[in-house]
């Protein structure tokens, strides 16, 4: 990528990108990449039948999330468990 | 077909007092059509933003000759004071002002304070690690890049944060050269459905 304005730079130097930036066509996939790594370690557990699905499973509780691009649904019994995973993933 | 309308974009366009109508000249507005004849005869910019006052209702009953006044609009915008409003309008004009987002880095810069989100948000991508300064290989394009400015408001418009993101212009990747397939993450509709009707029941 073209540096951008503001960054002190040698000329004929580009930035090498590590990481998905916003407007790249590979960025939607590597947040979900991204998302899907985090959820995992929170304890969610991945649908075969669809994707965006996840649910998780406590000894008597549940939460279930559903992705749609950038948004979440998420609902389920544990409404301790949903706030703490709001003020984790937020 | 706009031909009699002078837009002023930075003001709204619901809250302009009747007496903004003569912004440049007062005479303009007295004598309107001599003014639109003069301008298009000597031509001047100076006289390209006299502000077209409504037809006094005589005037709608006997129609000047239809003839093409067409009027030579400015790019640059007429000479602006606050002092020909009241003050809880001119008030209301400079919270609109103050609230314009800048469109290009050249704007940005000369301000210190979109100077400083820039800074920050700068330090965040280098401090995640986000690229590397790399010599361009030879016959090698680059993707461009720009800033993006944005005001956050609240719902009651009050500014909840100023935002200046760095965005890449992914329109210029070419197919099966940058990228081989995208991506966009739905929920197939059935599985939002029996999350709402199993969030109904619990």
């Amino acid at each position: 990528m073209a540096p951008p304005l503001g960054i002190s730079h040698n000329s004929g130097y580009v930035c090498k990108l590590k990481k998905a930036l916003y407007g790249l066509k590979q960025t939607p996939r590597a947040w979900f990449e991204k998302f899907s790594i985090v959820i995992l370690s929170l304890g969610f557990v991945s649908s075969s039948y669809d994707s965006t699905f996840f649910i998780k499973c406590a000894n008597v509780s549940h939460i279930i999330m559903s992705l749609y691009v950038d948004d979440i649904i998420i609902t389920g019994d544990d409404i301790d468990g949903i706030l703490s995973f709001e003020d984790r993933v937020g | 077909m706009f031909h009699h309308v002078v837009v002023l974009e930075h003001i709204p366009f619901f809250s302009i007092p009747s007496t903004t109508h003569s912004l440049t000249k007062p005479e303009d507005s007295d004598n309107n059509n001599s003014a639109s004849t003069d301008t298009l005869l000597s031509d001047t910019p100076e006289a390209s933003f006299s502000f077209t006052a409504p037809q006094a209702s005589s005037e709608i009953v006997n129609p000047p000759l239809r003839q093409s006044i067409r009027i030579h609009k400015s790019t640059k915008l007429p000479d602006f004071t606050y002092s020909c409003y009241s003050s809880s309008f001119s008030s209301f004009l400079a919270y609109i002002h103050c609230l314009l987002e800048p469109s290009s880095y050249k704007e940005a810069i000369l301000d210190p304070f979109w100077q400083q989100t820039m800074d920050e948000e700068l330090s965040t991508l280098q401090r995640t690690d986000n690229w590397d300064l790399v010599p361009l290989p030879s016959s090698k394009s680059v993707v461009g890049c720009r800033w993006v400015y944005k005001i956050k408001t609240n719902s009651d418009r009050s500014i909840k944060r100023y935002k200046a993101k760095l965005v890449a212009k992914g329109y210029s990747q070419q197919y099966s050269t940058d990228y081989e397939e995208t991506f966009a993450l739905v929920a197939k509709m059935i599985t939002i459905r029996t999350l709402i009707v199993v969030a109904s029941i619990c």
